[in-house]
């Protein structure tokens, strides 16, 4: 390669960069921003969907489990006081509150609580005052609570806490601001384009389609949505592209450690350890020359390893939880309780959010509905499920590709076997699984649409060696059957 | 020179296939002749029932629903407006091609009579000339494609015998949406040195879709061919491009500009549609389902964009294979719609006549009698739409029918696709 040539693929390799860099930053900072405009101008308290879990339980845990409190304004310090009944929160805004210039909150109905914001010291001396008169239960600086029965407690022991970490970091280096407790999930949704992008690279060598496919990712409704606001699932999606990257780096290790850390962000996190295991146990069955007992052999193994693995870290993560909750109870809630909640049918019936199938993703179908906005318009956790439904008749259509394209097969591995993971949770019982939970494969569909569309357009015959492939494989089976009805 | 015998055949095949329908056609939908059947199904016609009477019979409840101004709706009753303009005055959901005629049948209608039955009637004789014309166009460039370009002999026209031309033909517009798109083939594939042919096939097929739409399948097929082979002409594409933007494409653009009421209706219209007869009907009962319209959606964008790439037509492909490929394109909007309409069925049959072998045809057969039984049943029972009615069971064996021959086609094309790349390396090696 000459000089001028490197120069040249230099310069566009950081355009390419820059355009996968600045343009979900901007996009996701302005969905971002525009959720928290829209929930104060409408005076509502800030979160979208499940945030109110997530969100609320990183309030708490920094605060009840670590001790700290989270980052505020002087100026603007909020508290959320929670009494033994309602009645005192009424008092409260009624009898006291007019004494003290704060503002309040007092339209709690499911928590008997208080909002109050205002001077710091005005607020703390409100505090001292109305514990005078009423019994307070419970002190909760910060944002307002949303308003939901034991929030103030609510640990969300179901999911792993990684995430919650993550976000109560935000609020105590940032501050604790519906925009704040968002920068997290962004930077990982950033991330997560970028990683999109290089992916692609790698298994095209190519700019255009690796833009193509890392701004389709960005664009599509369900990437905008879902990194723009702190739940979990986003954070699992990026730790997977991070192990595919490793995987296609065949840094197998880094690929599995990613993935039980994604598992430390939520329980499905673990979907992405089937393709790894897989593609560990055929390597080294090859290795071996073992075939197929070997292959099964190492994938029991790893898969033994793996789980073991996770259980050790998501234990060493969680101690400060089960110091809190105690020991046992941990055991019981977060862990078998967590394995029975993920298996479990969660809530159906009209008052119920609208649950799917995972194959419902594929076609947009019963999409959950994550925000109402005030012109009458819902936004669905909704992909653009045409090209997602394209790319999984691809992915299907393309497998005999994984023997000839070792890169692609991984890639194919990871987006069928997480897929399958979610099949597999739906078999054992998790019948009211939500759209949500597709960003796990958002990136996937783009990866493998970008680089099946790229690959067929530019080497032609790569589509007759798959019909080939199938004919070939539907002719032995017809082949096989006919032995089988003539003996 | 061919034998007198066979060239009496040939007249014969093509005055039978030609005056057949177009006459029992006509016949049976004409209103006030009673028919010796007693089915009302036979009887019902979009150009009449579904539209006509909806919009100008007063007699009709909910006409006012129709129009967008009731000024001009009063101006129409009172006699003081003579030509309501779809689109503008009131809610039209067919494209601007099938607009226009309707236009000129009905404004002719009421200049020439102030009775609303006698309009109807001129009216309805109006159209079934437009649609016979086409007809006699669709037959002959049918002949000509079998004789000049297939080369076999035009016994397969005899297919349009079935009842399903006859029964849609003088009903909807479909008949002309299919005569525009196979003239348009014809002219393509005959080819020559004349410039204008590109230019005259891409307007005849962007006037196909803005009469029906769902012939679009046929310009896509022509798009990924142009892109596919490389080394094709591009003066040719550009003039056939050029061709289908100022008739299916800008007639869309100009009445978005000057109804965009109109235009807004007849989008919604399409997309609020309901699952009519539709496939997945056996599947999700619930003809008002979602499901219905996104996995047409999610299909044919897969059809769109996994066969250019896995299977796109190549340089010299003969003609058979590409016929097929047009029957391939036409059944994917068609039979995967969650709206499929029985007239539907008549934008398919051309082009079964020209891409299914022989034998196949027979299988077609039954799933046109399939088809034709769906209205002639519908309404003789009181929920004709459900799944368990006979209209529907008739739906799903046309739509099974279907499916196996679109099974088949494309099965056919990947096995034509390999054997072309057999052959290249076998010369290449």
């Amino acid at each position: 390669m000459t000089q001028r040539n490197k120069i040249h693929n230099r310069l566009l390799s950081l355009i390419s960069l820059l355009i996968v860099l600045t343009v979900p930053s901007v996009l996701l900072v302005y969905t971002a921003l525009n959720f928290t405009n829209l929930e104060i101008e409408r005076g509502g308290r800030g979160y979208i969907t499940d945030e109110v879990w997530y969100v609320s339980s990183s309030r708490v845990i920094l605060k009840k489990i670590f001790g700290l409190s989270v980052k505020q304004d002087p100026v603007n310090y909020g508290v959320n006081i929670v009494f033994q009944s309602s009645n005192y929160a009424q008092l409260t805004c009624q009898n006291i509150a007019p004494h003290y210039s704060i503002k309040t909150r007092c339209d709690y109905s499911k928590i008997p609580a208080v909002y109050v914001s205002g001077y710091v010291d005005e607020v703390w001396s409100f505090i001292n005052e109305v514990n005078k008169t009423y019994p307070v239960v419970d002190v909760i600086p910060g944002w307002q609570l949303p308003d939901s029965e034991g929030i103030n407690n609510y640990i969300n022991w179901e999911h792993p806490p990684l995430g919650k970490y993550l976000i109560a970091l935000s609020m105590l280096m940032i501050g604790d601001y519906p925009f704040y407790w968002r920068i997290p999930i962004i930077s990982f949704g950033v991330l997560a384009c970028v990683l999109v992008y290089l992916i692609l690279y790698r298994l095209t060598k190519s700019y255009i389609p690796s833009i193509v496919g890392a701004l389709l990712f960005t664009i599509d409704n369900i990437t905008r949505a879902i990194y723009s606001i702190a739940i979990l699932d986003g954070f699992v999606a990026t730790l997977t592209l991070i192990s595919l990257y490793f995987a296609l780096e065949s840094k197998y290790r880094s690929a599995l450690l990613s993935a039980i850390i994604a598992g430390l962000f939520k329980a499905s996190g673990l979907f992405t350890i089937i393709p790894i295991i897989i593609v560990l146990a055929r390597r080294i069955a090859r290795e071996t020359s073992g075939g197929l007992g070997d292959f099964i052999y190492y994938t029991v193994y790893y898969g033994v390893l793996s789980i073991g693995l996770w259980v050790s870290l998501l234990t060493i993560v969680s101690l400060p939880v089960a110091n809190y909750m105690g020991v046992s109870e941990w055991f019981k809630q977060s862990l078998l309780g967590s394995i029975s909640w993920h298996l479990s049918i969660k809530c159906t019936g009209p008052n119920c959010a609208t649950s799917s199938n995972p194959w419902d993703w594929f076609l947009g179908y019963h999409s959950f509905a994550l925000y109402n906005y005030p012109d009458g318009t819902t936004l669905y956790a909704e992909g653009y499920y045409p090209l997602w439904f394209t790319s999984l008749i691809l992915a299907l259509i393309s497998i005999p590709l994984m023997f000839i394209r070792r890169d692609y097969g991984k890639t194919l591995l990871y987006y069928l076997g997480i897929f399958a993971g979610y099949i597999g949770i739906w078999i054992l019982g998790s019948r009211t699984q939500y759209s949500f939970y597709a960003i796990h494969l958002a990136p996937f569909i783009y990866i493998n649409l970008i680089y099946l569309a790229h690959s067929y357009a530019e080497d032609q015959e790569l589509g007759i060696y798959v019909l080939r492939s199938w004919y070939n494989s539907i002719e032995k089976i017809v082949n096989k059957i006919e032995q089988v009805l003539l003996l | 020179m061919k034998p007198a015998k066979e060239r009496l055949i040939t007249l014969f095949v093509l005055i039978l296939t030609i005056l057949g329908p177009v006459a029992l056609s006509i016949y049976i939908h004409m209103p006030g002749v009673e028919l010796p059947v007693k089915y009302t199904g036979l009887k019902y016609s979009d150009i009449l029932n579904g539209l006509f009477n909806p919009i100008f019979n007063p007699a009709m409840d909910k006409i006012g629903e129709r129009w967008f101004s009731t000024e001009k709706y009063y101006g129409f009753k009172n006699g003081s407006y003579k030509c309501p303009i779809p689109y503008v005055d009131y809610k039209f959901e067919y494209p601007l091609f099938t607009g226009l005629l309707w236009y000129i049948s009905t404004c002719t209608a009421f200049k020439y009579s102030t009775s609303i039955d006698e309009a109807a009637l001129i009216h309805y004789y109006i159209q079934s000339a437009f649609i016979a014309l086409f007809y006699v166009l669709l037959v002959y460039s049918l002949y000509l494609i079998l004789r000049d370009i297939l080369r076999i002999k035009p016994l397969r026209l005899l297919i349009l015998l079935l009842p399903s031309t006859i029964v849609y033909m003088v009903y909807s517009w479909d008949i002309i949406a299919a005569s525009l798109a196979v003239l348009g083939t014809l002219l393509i594939t005959k080819g020559g040195r004349n410039r204008v042919q590109p230019l005259l096939a891409g307007l005849l097929h962007g006037l196909s879709i803005s009469t029906k739409i769902l012939t679009a399948g046929i310009v896509y097929y022509y798009i990924v061919k142009y892109v596919s082979i490389r080394e094709s002409k591009a003066h040719e594409f550009v003039l056939y491009a050029i061709g289908v933007v100022i008739s299916g494409v800008l007639p869309f653009l100009l009445l978005y500009w000057y109804a965009t009421q109109g235009f807004n209706y007849l989008v919604n219209h399409h997309l609020s549609w309901y699952c009519e007869n539709c496939l997945y009907m056996p599947l999700v009962k619930d003809i008002w389902d979602s499901i219905h319209r996104r996995l047409f959606i999610s299909i044919a964008t897969a059809l769109a964009i996994v066969f250019p790439l896995i299977a796109a037509p190549w340089r010299g492909i003969d003609h058979t294979v590409e016929f097929k490929y047009l029957l391939a394109a036409t059944f994917s909007l068609i039979l995967f719609n969650h709206v499929f309409s029985p007239q539907m069925i008549l934008m398919i049959t051309p082009f079964a006549i020209i891409g299914l072998e022989s034998r196949f045809l027979v299988l077609y057969g039954v799933a046109d009698v399939f088809n034709a039984l769906i209205i002639t049943t519908f309404f003789e029972y009181s929920n004709p739409w459900a799944f368990g009615s006979i209209p529907q069971y008739m739906a799903f064996g046309r739509n099974i029918t279907l499916l196996l021959l679109f099974i088949y086609v494309v099965g056919s094309i990947l096995k034509d696709k390999i054997k072309y790349v057999d052959r290249l390396k076998g010369r290449s090696t």
